[in-house]
């Protein structure tokens, strides 16, 4: 076998993929079991709290899904975190739409009109998810308290993402594109471990090579919150004490 | 000069004294000022003894106190998971930074909820991490890590001890990350290193040792409030009871010490006498947990906190009463409807048909529902009355509902008053102004920083007084009474214009004729 570049950059990226996805999964799973580990031993609830299960979910969805809590001090922060990762989710949402149709291109057909104008809506997500970035870095750097408690990873972070954005969105620009099916069949490829040519768009390559590193830091910098978020005792525990006996487990 | 005598020459306060601003009505976020707060710190105790009570070091610093050190943190982590979560999960985004009454009080940005944090979670990165603890010390800006140095010691003295656990920046947090939790944390970390706090711990002392906070024979506590019941006799003209050790009384009821030693308090205890007159049902009071203040709050110190609350559950057996009634007093009531059940319950001796406990407030404006009581509301006219509500009852208590603990004492203030006026929408409910002196913060040596920590409800109060000529700050919480007392006369106002609710309601009660 003729050993070039060409065969260190699928080795690369290939590694890169796979030695990512490892410690993502490695990662998350170790700070679950770590936050699991140390017990609430008393009702610490905020206000305001449902004293009922139902309730409480309905307090954390207002967190989660409009970063109710976040309203509550600087709208331009609240505007653009909430902004960002909406259509961070709804990017990520696309992407999984385009797997699956793929995946079950026999069975499912859908138009040409629809995938083109879905196609343009996902342009326009990726570039106000990038602006939001953006204003994300502006009121960093703007504000004069921010340099008391940013560090280097905080500013990295938001970089890493937003370049991941930046490198997304290019790719819908027809210069720039790469090859769909090369690039689709890649993507199986990775899946069902069956590693072959990379296609050699620097975007592409670029864009999976920036996810793939911010999957591997996602454990062990802030992003965590991710998961952490639903841990939290100040949201996740009905106000009940006094009708329903919390026990301390190491009392 | 030893470790130990070093650190006491660092720990020294350097500011003592602090003039505040002139109040306009506005809260204007002030600029950074690096160090505005630093100099001020709360004395050390040295008392060998009661450093020995509380369980803790008897001579300073400890030689290996490094070792110490992360021992307790180990211990904190793997107890609480709040410390650990919230250390691991800050995202930065900076929202709880000018929401600190400290931080706005003094521009000072180690107040900052965020950066208070960082001084512990810092730590975590260096000691508790993979990358910290691989990391050279060198990488410390890199990974946002702190070595363990004396200098560390005071900024964690310094600034652990002006953060009065009030929980507001909590509620601007996405996750709902709790300040408190690291700073009691922090605390018992520094008191398990021998640099403890000498004002709230030596109240700990009193509580643990003699159940109440001023080290009062029951004897003693007997005089007083017999005293008060003599006053109460005279002002009324009633033989309206205060009673003490009734055994099989309805009700026990618990009360801060202030209650019965400061006079603005006092105005409440009458309230609450008259109250249960009028209602017919039997109270009492106990000698044996005659001060319900439980500053085991303050610190991560479990074994503290359980010890002190168990008193007003054995009292509560002993002298077979059936229900459980709590007075006016902030963190008090915290502990008492937030932790008891866990640390001292179940309470299968008292009835389940009422809360386990009540606040006295739930008591009193149950009683209005049902037309027990009457007011004549003109006794209340020189006054114009607004709601402080104090932050451990805001923000980390129940009282019936989402929202008992604002509406409960608001409806009883509008069935004793004419007039009501709330201050500014983000400076109530659950983003209440901490009254600055919570906490364990009593120390006078601490005025400084009460002083610029008191300021942005004083700006608060400024407004609705220039605006709607408001005169009056209502309030159920011990300290808030004690700390505003001693503050006005600082802003230029006086001590007559904080006061109770049940002051409003002992002022107004038609006393007489039952009602039903």
């Amino acid at each position: 076998m003729e050993i070039n570049v060409y065969t260190l950059i699928n080795a690369a990226v290939y590694l890169l993929l796979y030695v990512s996805t490892v410690v993502f999964i490695v990662g998350v799973w170790y700070q679950i079991s770590d936050i699991v580990k140390s017990p609430n031993p008393l009702v610490i609830p905020q206000t305001p709290q449902s004293d009922a299960l139902c309730g409480v979910i309905r307090g954390m969805a207002g967190d989660l899904f409009v970063f109710k809590s976040l309203s509550k001090g600087n709208f331009y922060l609240w505007m653009a975190g909430l902004t960002f990762h909406i259509t961070f989710a709804v990017l990520m949402g696309f992407h999984l739409f385009g797997l699956v149709t793929y995946l079950a291109s026999e069975n499912i057909h859908i138009s040409s009109e629809i995938m083109e104008t879905l196609s343009i809506i996902a342009s326009l997500i990726g570039v106000l998810f990038i602006t939001s970035l953006i204003a994300l870095m502006i009121i960093r750097s703007n504000d004069e308290k921010s340099s008391y408690y940013s560090g280097f990873f905080d500013y990295f972070v938001v970089m890493l993402i937003f370049m991941i954005g930046v490198t997304g969105v290019f790719m819908k620009i027809s210069a720039f594109s790469p090859n769909l099916p090369a690039v689709k069949n890649f993507m199986i490829n990775v899946f069902s471990i069956h590693p072959k040519a990379v296609p050699l768009n620097p975007f592409f390559i670029a864009h999976i090579s920036l996810v793939s590193i911010m999957l591997m830091v996602f454990p062990f910098t802030k992003l965590i919150h991710a998961v952490g978020f639903f841990f939290s005792p100040t949201k996740n525990m009905p106000n009940n004490p006094r009708t329903v006996r919390h026990i301390n487990v190491w009392d | 000069m030893t470790p130990n005598e070093k650190i006491m020459q660092l720990l020294k306060s350097t500011e003592t004294h602090f003039t505040p601003p002139a109040l306009t009505g506005e809260i204007t976020i002030p600029a950074v000022c690096s160090g505005a707060s630093s100099g001020n710190r709360p004395h050390i105790m040295t008392n060998k003894e009661q450093l020995k009570t509380l369980g803790y070091p008897t001579d300073g610093l400890v030689d290996n106190w490094k070792e110490v050190f992360l021992k307790k943190m180990a211990e904190m982590l793997d107890k609480y998971r709040s410390v650990k979560l919230f250390l691991k999960i800050c995202s930065k985004c900076g929202n709880c930074a000018d929401k600190c009454h400290f931080f706005l009080g003094s521009g000072d940005p180690m107040n900052m909820p965020v950066a208070r944090q960082d001084l512990m979670r810092k730590v975590y990165k260096r000691y508790f991490t993979f990358s910290g603890v691989l990391g050279l010390p060198g990488y410390n800006s890199l990974l946002d890590t702190a070595e363990l140095t004396e200098e560390l010691l005071v900024l964690w003295y310094t600034y652990f001890y002006q953060c009065t656990e009030c929980r507001r920046c909590s509620v601007f947090c996405p996750y709902g990350i709790d300040t408190a939790e690291i700073t009691m944390a922090a605390r018992e970390i520094l008191n398990s290193i021998g640099l403890v706090q000498k004002n709230a711990h030596v109240l700990v002392n009193n509580e643990i040792t003699t159940g109440n906070n001023f080290r009062m024979s029951p004897l003693a506590f007997v005089d007083i409030i017999e005293s008060i019941e003599e006053d109460l006799r005279d002002e009324t003209g009633i033989n309206i009871r205060i009673p003490i050790d009734q055994h099989g009384a309805q009700v026990l009821m618990i009360l801060p010490s202030a209650d019965y030693f400061a006079p603005v308090n006092i105005e409440s205890l009458n309230g609450y006498a008259k109250v249960f007159h009028q209602s017919g049902i039997s109270w009492t009071l106990s000698s044996y947990a005659a001060d319900g203040a439980n500053f085991g709050l303050f610190a991560h110190n479990y074994e503290n906190m359980k010890k002190i609350n168990s008193r007003i559950w054995k009292a509560s057996r002993e002298l077979g009463v059936k229900r459980l009634i709590a007075g006016e007093c902030g963190h008090m009531w915290r502990v008492m409807s937030s932790f008891s059940n866990t640390m001292n319950g179940p309470f299968d001796w008292l009835s389940p048909k009422y809360p386990v406990p009540q606040h006295i407030c739930e008591f009193t404006y149950d009683l209005i529902k049902r037309g027990a009581l009457k007011f004549d509301k003109t006794a209340n006219d020189h006054l114009t009355p607004t709601m402080h509500d104090s932050c451990q009852i805001a923000r980390g208590s129940v009282m019936g509902g989402k929202y008992g603990q604002f509406e409960i004492p608001r409806a009883i203030i509008r069935a004793t008053c004419g007039k009501f006026v709330e201050m500014a929408e983000d400076t109530i409910r659950e983003k209440t102004f901490c009254c600055g002196a919570g906490g364990g913060l009593l120390g006078d040596e601490q005025l400084p920083v009460k002083l610029r920590g008191a300021t942005p409800r004083m700006q608060a109060y400024t407004k609705v007084k220039h605006e709607h000529g408001v005169n009056f700050i209502a309030s159920i919480c011990a300290y808030c009474k004690v700390q505003f007392t001693h503050l006005l006369p600082h802003f230029g106002y006086t001590e007559e214009e904080v006061g109770g609710v049940h002051k409003l309601v002992s002022d107004s009660i038609i006393l007489g004729a039952k009602n039903f």
